[in-house]
């Protein structure tokens, strides 16, 4: 009876730190394939940053508008403007009315002089304003609503508020943080769309560059089997190359985003400064270019890994 | 050391290929050392491979890496190190009149220098069986006898090489047992009967 579950000799020698050898040499050889062929590996460094380009760019998006409705104290309120003359006892009740109003987490009570100060502070207008001889500004209050209100609970409190003493305008402020956050949902969903959808084509590029370099490498790959090489050893040099086409296309997108915001910083200036707001975009840092340039790599690795599985399957011998 | 002898499409390359298990036979077994290698699971395949050495009768050499790479790889393969591939490889570049060309392309060198590095990388693990396809196929009657007796020399230091060749003359001339295969069979078995070369000896520089 012969047996066949192990080799006629047994193993070779076994050398413990080979496959860590094995792993530098072949790291180093295939940083040096990549590199010697630099306009290929660009053309597809290019392809894969700009397929990672937008839908990172979208989640920075995504994060500065929520940054953006967060630092707008959170959550949708009441602006309650009183009619001119309104006596400030008037005023401290209709704010102590609303306080104690179920849904309410805040009132800021803004008088009149107040207003106007503010008012002069931000357009430079004291002068005009000194020769009307008296303060055509009202007293305001703003009120903000407790988390997770319901839309029925804020009709009442609308209603509320109008019939508040002294009360001639009441303004129900939801509507453009609402916007925001419901344009930031929109952002965030077609992002992670755009991140499967460009993540896949990825994934691609780097599949068919990594079977273009397994086609050039056929007569070594199967020297290296003729001589018992694992398939793991086969299958390494290609893993790293993708890995280094991805990475290279996490480098590339990093560079587009950053050219983008520099790009649109200046008119985003100018419009918050419109709103008296200090540009301050967020999410690009380290650990975002951390996460881009592994989140690029795995996408390379795992183009190659399918390039591999579809080419060196059946690799024949001579 | 026994020689494949026969017409094409006798069956030569097939027999190696078999040994190599490069191909798996539609029936019967493929018994190496008692172990049927026809049913040696794939997971298996590389470590009986670092066990063989297989010279063909155009080389494979890689035109990209040097002579020492060439020969090298089936110790980097093996997970060998550094210092002991380098010392392997000299060995075995020096075995097949080599030495100091390791930094040499094999463009750079003559197609028996070529057809010695194949042998050289064959060796260079010090398998247990030698397969050689023609190795000899490509040369001059010159230096297919210095080709041979180096596997000669492989062979008297403890190295199993079967050879498959069509040069009946070159066989004979050899004396090692022969088998001459026809459609796939056995069709003479010829015991060996002494040797007339497999002296060491220097036919030469070949160019």
């Amino acid at each position: 009876m012969f047996t066949s579950e192990k080799s006629p000799w047994g193993g070779s020698a076994w050398y413990p730190t080979a496959w860590f050898r094995d792993h530098l040499r072949v790291s180093v050889e295939s940083f040096y394939f990549v590199s010697a062929r630099l306009g290929t590996s660009f053309l597809v460094w290019l392809v894969v940053g700009i397929a990672l380009a937008l839908p990172a760019g979208l989640w920075i998006l995504q994060e500065n508008m929520l940054r953006a409705s967060a630092g707008w104290e959170g959550r949708p309120g009441l602006s309650l403007y009183f009619s001119e003359g309104a006596e400030e006892a008037e005023i401290a009740r209709a704010a102590q009315r609303l306080r104690d109003s179920v849904g309410i987490d805040g009132v800021t009570v803004i008088s009149a002089d107040d207003a106007l100060d503010d008012f002069k502070a931000h357009t430079g207008l004291g002068d005009a304003l000194a020769l009307l001889g008296e303060n055509p500004l009202p007293a305001s209050m703003t009120a903000r609503f407790a988390e997770n209100i319901s839309a029925v609970a804020v009709e009442a409190l609308v209603e509320k508020a109008r019939v508040l003493p002294g009360v001639a305008e009441v303004v129900f402020e939801k509507t453009w943080l609402e916007r925001l956050r419901d344009l930031s949902t929109v952002v965030s969903r077609l992002g992670a769309v755009l991140a499967g959808l460009f993540g896949v084509g990825a994934v691609l590029v780097t599949a068919s560059s990594v079977r273009l370099a397994i086609e050039s490498r056929l007569d070594e790959l199967r020297v290296l089997k003729m001589v018992g090489a694992t398939q793991g050893q086969i299958r390494r040099p290609f893993l790293y190359f993708g890995a280094l086409y991805g990475f290279g296309g996490g480098v590339i997108a990093a560079m587009l985003i950053a050219i983008t915001l520099v790009v649109i910083e200046p008119p985003l200036q100018s419009l918050l400064g419109s709103y008296q707001a200090q540009l301050d975009l967020a999410g690009f840092g380290l650990g975002f270019l951390g996460v881009l340039l592994m989140v690029a790599s795995l996408l390379g690795v795992a183009g190659s890994m399918l390039a591999v599985r579809q080419r060196l399957k059946n690799l024949e011998l001579f | 050391m026994t020689f494949l002898t026969g017409h094409s499409g006798a069956g030569k390359s097939t027999f190696l290929k078999l040994l190599l298990r490069a191909d798996k036979p539609s029936r019967g077994k493929v018994i190496v050392n008692d172990v049927d290698i026809a049913k040696l699971p794939d997971s298996r395949l590389p470590q009986y491979r670092q066990r063989l050495g297989v010279v063909f009768q155009d080389h494979h050499l890689l035109a990209q890496r040097t002579i020492f790479e060439n020969v090298a790889l089936p110790l980097r393969v093996m997970g060998m190190r550094d210092r002991d591939v380098g010392r392997r490889v000299r060995a075995s570049l020096d075995q097949v009149e080599l030495l100091g060309k390791e930094a040499l392309f094999p463009r750079h060198l003559s197609t028996g220098e070529q057809q010695r590095v194949g042998i050289a990388r064959a060796v260079v693990t010090r398998p247990k069986i030698l397969l050689a396809d023609e190795p000899t196929g490509n040369l001059d009657p010159e230096l297919s006898s210095h080709i041979m007796n180096l596997f000669a020399r492989f062979n008297q230091v403890g190295t199993t090489v079967i050879i498959a060749s069509h040069d009946i003359h070159l066989i004979e001339r050899m004396g090692f047992r022969m088998l001459q295969l026809g459609q796939g069979h056995i069709i003479d078995d010829r015991p060996a009967h002494v040797a007339e070369s497999v002296q060491p000896q220097n036919t030469g520089e070949d160019h």
